[in-house]
Parts: structure tokens; sequence; C-alpha cells
């Protein structure tokens, strides 16, 4: 929908209504904090220059940066041979692959890093059946750098392989045939017709990937491999100055816009632009042959590591603990702390939402792009600064609800706010502007119309907005650990904390709740958008 | 830069027997034992509707679909049977897609120079080459979304005869074109590959672009070629009424054969038939072509037949005439002392325009 023509561009261009100062009023929200973040630092009595280019900043930069490099380039590494097998090959379960490539996505990294500590550690499950059979007794360290890739690279490449997919899948199949005709191989055609088409899916893919690692709390920390995130919570956590955990966090912003502004400046240029008309013609499967087995392989000890062996082991540890006589029941609290706040962030942050969704669609103009690239910022805004910057913002400014769940659901929604005006966005872009003008034409007033018709015709995506923040706020971490009131317990926050105490038997029961609860509708909405991405319907009615 | 093939002119180039190719998951054959001769430096046209086979024969050629049955031999080499099947980039074969299918990623230039193997000055010598006999020189650094469909057209063409194919495929290169960008860019591409010297095998739905661009045309119903021959031969010849249907807008009624007349529906006609001699009585299928009918006043008695529609067209008029069964057949007329709708008219063939009968297929 990117290319796709503006609808109803041409309506109200650059007219100031309420509807943009309540979208201004959305984006100042998103960026103060990070703004007073910025500012108290650099204003504060300890030089803000000297505590950011200190040798050790410099040690978590490049700590992080290699983490990012290796898990981006091994999520591409897996997502795009999984794309192009499960779609233009005769791989046997193409479709169950192709789930099982998606799923992953539900997993919190926190979760995966447990199952990674208790399966893989040096006195883990692993070792144990190792011991037992061959009288291992020793594995390499799973802590540091080696355990943070592989669990983020197996929980991260659904990010590459959803977009790259699609882009696959709407690939006009007439170029590589065209590339054959012209005297080319297979492999010569996928290197210089296949691959560079699907670069843009590929690099957006890559971003995100990028983004959530640089963001990511829970692995880091439990693996004990020291990125910014974590370094950012143990100075705020430890330290009675939080200067040094402030201006970490601005480095941390500044190198996640820094991924964002990439992004943006190599979408620039639009040469991807699809020159064909017409209809798709389905395409012939490429026989793999003798190379089924290898491929087959492939698909399923990358399934079995990311998907089965999660499952496997939470599901494992929590049969053993009920068998032993353990006490695993669930933290009702928890479970009611988190189905409350996912309830309250998704009401609060669709509110939000909509009127930037809006304004984005059908009040195009400079002020809006600018109110809608703010409100975007929190798509790559980490949790953990986020969370800082609402400390001190909290405590200074805002006073009366720090503490609070209020402040913490604040987080939420800068967090999430993207998340949900994508959602709405979309939907609202599937509306044609003529069917309104329609309505306008048989005499009903602009409420009439967006109560009666735009609203019933959106409502999917307001919904599917919702339940994706409900979902990723039940995930999230780093925000509720500091934000959270004294004593505010999650399901995400107990596993954590069990884990990092090594009570992995009660740490399995609100993993396995956390998949359930927040995973089985997570599946079910990416496959929806999945879905959505992946027809053609919408190119050919608007290129 | 003319075709480097030694084969005798009028020699087959390209030879189909009895191919057939089956798409999976379809219950019938998309290429039904197809047969199809294509001499060395001819413009062939296929003619079919849609669903015909008639892509599906080109992408067979090409190298895109494999045949499970027959042959298919490019200069008397066999390219494919049912245990062989020579890849498509190493056939030879140049082909211009429906769609163009030109590479977003690439310039112009890029484009056209990416079948070319020699690298060297002979390389860049004929894509510059290609490039000016499509007329599109000075256009090499643009991307193909900044160029207007005709030009998208050009440069396919130009990208898919700078390699030199012994054999061109063009799978309806005008249809996504307007109408009179389509009269123009036919004319360029039958000079531009004659000039070329090159084998060429077009596919179309569209009768005046098959009659006009090709030397011979092959008409294509049900996966397997019906007739083929000179346009004008097709067109008085044509040896079946889908061919007959096919090549000129006709309507297609039942008939019996009464001594030099044969009488249908629609009226009394003197008709001809193209495969042979039929007895009194024979029931036959008599296709009225809509320019060779004449419209006359009633006279009374008999068949009541009404005009029931008319469109006027400028230099034609095209009539509705309701049937006494209710069918409309149409008939196009000079415009001149138009007709009203309502009034009733006889329906005759002019004498040296008989219709065309064949014997009834069950």
């Amino acid at each position: 929908m990117q290319s796709a023509i503006p609808l109803g561009a041409n309506r109200l261009r650059g007219g100031f209504t309420l509807l943009h100062l309540v979208g201004i009023a959305v984006a100042a929200l998103v960026l103060l904090p990070i703004i007073y973040l910025g500012i108290r630092t650099f204003t504060a009595d300890t030089s803000a220059v000297d505590l950011i280019f200190r040798q050790r900043t410099a040690e978590i930069l490049l700590r992080s940066i290699l983490l990012v490099g290796l898990v981006t380039t091994g999520s591409v590494l897996i997502a795009v041979p999984m794309a192009w097998l499960t779609l233009r090959t005769n791989l046997p379960f193409r479709n169950l692959w192709t789930i099982a490539a998606v799923l992953p996505l539900v997993i919190p990294s926190f979760i995966g890093a447990f199952v990674a500590v208790i399966a893989l550690s040096p006195r883990g499950m692993l070792r144990d059946l190792l011991d037992t059979l061959f009288g291992v007794e020793r594995l390499p360290d799973i802590f540091g750098l080696p355990g943070a890739t592989l669990v983020l690279t197996l929980l991260t490449f659904p990010y590459v392989f959803i977009p790259v997919r699609a882009s696959l899948r709407r690939m006009d199949p007439a170029l590589e045939e065209m590339s054959r005709n012209l005297g080319h191989g297979s492999l010569a055609t996928f290197r210089y017709v296949t691959l560079p088409l699907l670069k843009p899916a590929i690099s957006a893919g890559a971003v995100l990937t990028a983004l959530y690692t640089l963001s990511d709390f829970g692995a880091v920390s439990l693996l004990r491999y020291e990125t910014f995130t974590w370094a950012i919570f143990v100075q705020y956590d430890t330290a009675f100055d939080r200067s040094i955990a402030a201006a970490l966090s601005l480095v941390l912003v500044a190198v996640a816009l820094g991924i964002l502004a990439v992004d943006i400046a190599s979408r620039g240029q639009g040469r991807y632009h699809r020159s064909t008309v017409g209809a798709v013609r389905p395409v012939r499967q490429i026989e793999l042959g003798g190379w089924r087995w290898p491929a087959l392989a492939f698909v399923s000890v990358v399934t079995a590591l990311s998907l089965m062996a999660p499952l496997g082991i939470v599901t494992f540890w929590v049969i053993r603990g009920v068998v032993r006589g353990e006490e695993v029941g669930l933290d009702w609290t928890a479970f009611s702390n988190s189905l409350q706040a996912g309830g309250l962030a998704a009401l609060f942050t669709t509110l939000a939402a909509v009127p930037v969704a809006i304004l984005a669609v059908r009040h195009r103009g400079l002020l809006s792009l600018a109110i809608e690239r703010a409100t975007y910022l929190g798509f790559g805004l980490p949790g953990i600064a986020v969370a800082l910057a609402l400390v001190f913002f909290g405590i200074n400014v805002i006073t009366p609800i720090y503490q609070t769940r209020a402040l913490l659901i604040l987080a939420y929604i800068i967090l999430f706010l993207p998340a949900a005006i994508g959602a709405i966005r979309a939907s609202l872009m599937q509306v044609n502007p003529r069917i309104e003008e329609a309505a306008r034409g048989l005499g009903k007033n602009p409420w009439q119309v967006a109560w009666r018709v735009t609203l019933p015709l959106v409502m999917p995506g307001v919904l599917a907005g919702a339940a994706t923040v409900f979902l990723l706020t039940m995930k999230e971490l780093p925000a509720t650990l500091i934000l959270g009131p004294i004593g505010f317990q999650t399901l995400a926050t107990d596993i954590w904390g069990f884990t990092e105490e090594a009570f992995f038997a009660k740490a399995a029961v609100p993993a396995l709740v956390l998949i359930i609860s927040a995973g089985v509708p997570t599946a079910f909405l990416l496959f929806r958008d999945a879905q959505l991405s992946s027809t053609d319907t919408s190119d050919s009615t608007t290129e | 830069m003319a075709s480097t093939n030694d084969l005798d002119p009028m020699s087959p180039l390209l030879e189909m027997s009895d191919v057939c190719v089956t798409y999976s998951g379809a219950s019938n054959p998309t290429l039904d034992g197809m047969n199809l001769t294509v001499r060395q430096g001819e413009f062939l046209a296929i003619l079919g509707q849609s669903g015909s086979g008639k892509t599906t024969a080109l992408r067979a050629i090409a190298g895109f679909e494999r045949i499970e049955r027959g042959q298919l031999a490019i200069g008397g080499k066999v390219v494919a049977d049912a245990h062989t099947h020579v890849k498509p980039e190493n056939r030879r074969v140049g082909m211009v897609f429906q769609d163009y299918a030109l590479f977003p990623h690439l310039s112009v230039m890029d484009n056209v120079a990416f079948g070319v193997r020699d690298s060297g000055s002979n390389g860049k010598a004929n894509i510059s080459q290609a490039l000016e006999m499509v007329g599109l020189s000075g256009y090499e650094h643009r991307y193909p979304h900044e160029l207007s469909g005709g030009q998208q057209q050009r440069v396919a063409l130009a990208r898919s005869l700078a390699p030199d194919p012994v054999i061109l495929l063009l799978d309806e290169p005008f249809s996504n074109l307007d109408r009179q960008l389509r009269g123009t860019l036919r004319r360029d591409v039958r000079e531009i590959v004659q000039s070329h010297g090159t084998t060429a095998v077009l596919v179309t739905h569209d009768r005046e672009e098959a009659l006009g661009m090709a030397d011979r045309v092959a008409i294509m119903d049900s996966g397997r070629v019906l007739q083929i021959g000179q346009p004008v031969d097709l067109y008085t010849n044509a040896n079946s009424s889908q061919v007959a249907q096919l090549i000129a807008p006709s309507n297609t009624v039942r008939g019996r054969i009464a001594g030099p007349y044969v009488d249908t529906e629609a009226g009394r006609f003197r008709y001809r038939s193209p495969t042979g001699a039929l007895g009194n009585g024979v029931f036959v299928d008599a296709v009225l072509r809509a320019h060779d009918l004449e419209l006359g006043p009633w006279e009374g008695g008999g068949a009541v037949r009404t005009v029931s529609y008319r469109e006027y067209q400028g230099e034609f008029t095209e009539y509705g005439i309701e049937l006494p069964s209710q069918r409309r057949i149409y008939v196009r007329r000079r415009s001149i002392a138009p007709l009203e709708i309502g009034s009733r008219v006889v329906i005759t063939a002019p004498f040296d325009r008989p219709v065309l009968v064949y014997p009834e297929q069950l």
C-alpha cells in the first residue's frame, strides 16, 4: 500500500481542524518524556558529555552492535531460504513449515532465555542427558554472546520471514522467467533478479529485527550479556546517581533512531514499483529432487529449536513440577495484573491512535505527516529508555501519577501506539473515500457518515490494533519492571524474577500461561496480517 | 545483426507434434495434441480465445512448461519431449510477455544488456543497436517506471532481440495499450522484427491483429490448432464453423440444405460449403457474417424478424435483429438510410457473398 495513490489526498489539505489539535497532543505525549530526558541529562551537574564518552559506553555500544549485527544476519540467513522453500519449491508440508516459521514471534525473549538456561547451561537438561548417555560432563558456556545470539535469532527471524514471503508471493514470476529466457540459469536468476527485488522486504525485516534486538532486555539480562538495556537497568537499580543510566539511555535512543533513519533513507529510491499490470500467473514449483532431504533437515532443525524446544521444555517443567509435588500454582494476582494492564493499555492506546490514523489517511498534509512520524518514533524507542524517561518525567513533572499504574499505562501507550495506528491506518486505507462521498450524496452529514459508514468498515482494524496492544503489553518486561508500583507483579515480571533466582519450576507455570493467553491470539492476528499482505487485490486497484 | 541461422528459408524452424501439457490440478490438458510448424523467417500468429491454450503453447516453446507427450524441436534439434527438457536459458528463444516483465530494479540499458553474453564491444554494439532499432536511444538511464506503456513495450522488444534469438515469441504484446497506440506499435513491431530477420510467433485473441500482422495464422481452440494458413485463405476457406466464427464477427444458426439454398430461422440464403458438396435436406451450421448480410424491407408473410437494437458506430451501424425464436443476430450495415427499432426486416446475403455452411456438429 506504500505506493498507493493517496485516497482523498485532495481533501482539506493544510486545513487545521480539531483533529489536528488532538493529533498534536498525542504526538507531544510521545515526544515530551524523551525530550525531557535529554534536557535533564545535558543540564545535570555531572557533565553529560563525560558520561557518554566513557570507555565503558564504547564497550557497551560495541557489544550491542555486535549482537544486533549477528542476530540480524542470522535472521536473514534463516528467513530468506525458509521463505523461498515454503513458497517456491515442492518441499513436503509447506503450509506446516510456514506456520511454524511465524509462531516463534509469540514467545517472549525472556521465556526463550529461560528455556536456553534450563536446557543448555553447564548444569542444564542437555548436559544431564549427554552425561547419562555419553558421560559428557561439561558443555560450552551458554551465557554471554553465544546464548543471546542463539535465542534472539531463533525468536526474531519471523520478522524477516513474514515480509520476505509476502514480497516473494507478490513478485511477478514473469520476471524470473524472463531472466531464464535471456539465458541465465536458476542461480544467476536468483542472484541478479530475485534477490535484488526482495531487497526492500529483507531490509524492512532486518530493521525490525535490529530494533527488537537492540531493545531486548529479557534475553540479554537472563543470559548475562551486557548490552545497553541490561547496563541501563543495573545502573538504575543499583546506583544512587541515575545520571549514568539516563546518559546510556540517550545513546541507546540515538542508535535506535540511527537504524530507523537508515531504513527511511534506503526506502527513498522508488525503483521497486511493480511495473507490471494484469493477473499474476501461479508459479510452477521448483522440483527439489535430491535436495529435498537437506531442505527438510534445515526447516526441521529451525522449527525444533525455535518452537518445539521452548514449548516442549516449558510444558515438561510444569508437568515435572506437578509430579514432584512442588509448589507450582499460578500467581493469580500477577495474572490479573497482566490482564488488567493489557486491557487498559489497549483501550487508551486505541483512543489515541484513531485520530492520528484518520489524520494520516484522510487529511494528508505536512502537519499530519509530522504528527504521524512523531508517533511512529515509539516503534524505534527501546522500552527501557521510555521507562527511564518516564521515571524522570514522573518524579519531576507529573509527580501525582509517579509510582501509579497510570504512568505504566502511559509507557505502554508510547511504546505500542505505532502498532495500533498501523492496524487502523491499514483498514482505513481500504475504505475508498468515494464510498463516504456517496453517503454524503445520499444526504448524510459528516458525523452520520463517520458513525454509519466509516466506523463499521474500519472496526476490524480497530479491534486488531487493540488486540495487538493487549498482547504486546502482556509480553512487555523492562518498562513493567521499572515503572510498576512497588510490589506490582505481572506474569512477565514473575517469569523473569523466578528465572533470575533459578526457581525454574516456579517460572514454568506463568511461562506456559503467558504463551497460551498471549500467544494463541497473537498467532491469529499474525495470520490475519500475513493474509492481508499477500493478496494482490489492493495492488491492482490502486496502481 | 541478421539472424545467424544457416538453415534454408522456408524450412521448418519450429516443429511441435502431438504436444500435450496438463497443469497440475487441472482435469483437462491445456495443450491436447498440438501440432504446429513455423517456417524459417516467417511471422506467424496464433489466434484463439482466452483458455484456448495459446499462451501455454508459447510457454512450452520457451521452456517454462514441461510437455508430457509429443515432441518439440527448434532448428531440427529436439528441445522437449516426454523425457527431455532443455532449460529455458539454453533454448535461445526470445519472449516478450504480455505485461513486458521489465526488471524494475534495472535501468533500460541494464534491462537490454541482461541477456547479452558478450560483454565486449560486440555486445555493447548489439545493445545500442537494439535500442536504436526500437527508437529509444537516449533512454538508457531511465528506469521502467519512468516510461510510458508503449516505451516499456519497445524496451521489452529490444531486450529480447539483443541476444539475437533463433525465434521471437510475443505473448499478447499489445493488449495493455490503448487502441490508438496499438495500431502504431503493431506496425512498428512488424517492421522491427522483419528488419531483424527473426522468425516470430505472436499470440493474440484480436483477429485484426492476427490477420493484419502475420504471414500465416494458426487458429487454436481447446489446446489444438484447428487450421493454419495465410490470412486471406483462412478468411475465405475456413474449414469449420469455429474457425469461421473466430476469423470474422459472425452468427451461427442452424440450417437445412434445400437445393442451392440453405433455409434458416434468419431466412433463406445462397450458400458455399468449404468442406465439400452437401446433399439436399442435410442439417448444417450456417455462419452468417455480420458484414456480409443485407437488410431489406419486410414484404409481408412468413416469419417476422424485427430490429430490436441499434448501435451507431460512425460509418457503420450495428443492428440487432430478433428472430422468431427470440434469438438475436447482429448485422453491420453502412449508416446511410438508418432503420428504426421495431421495423420488420428481411435478411439477405448478396450474390457474391454466400453464407458459409458446415455439416452440423453433434
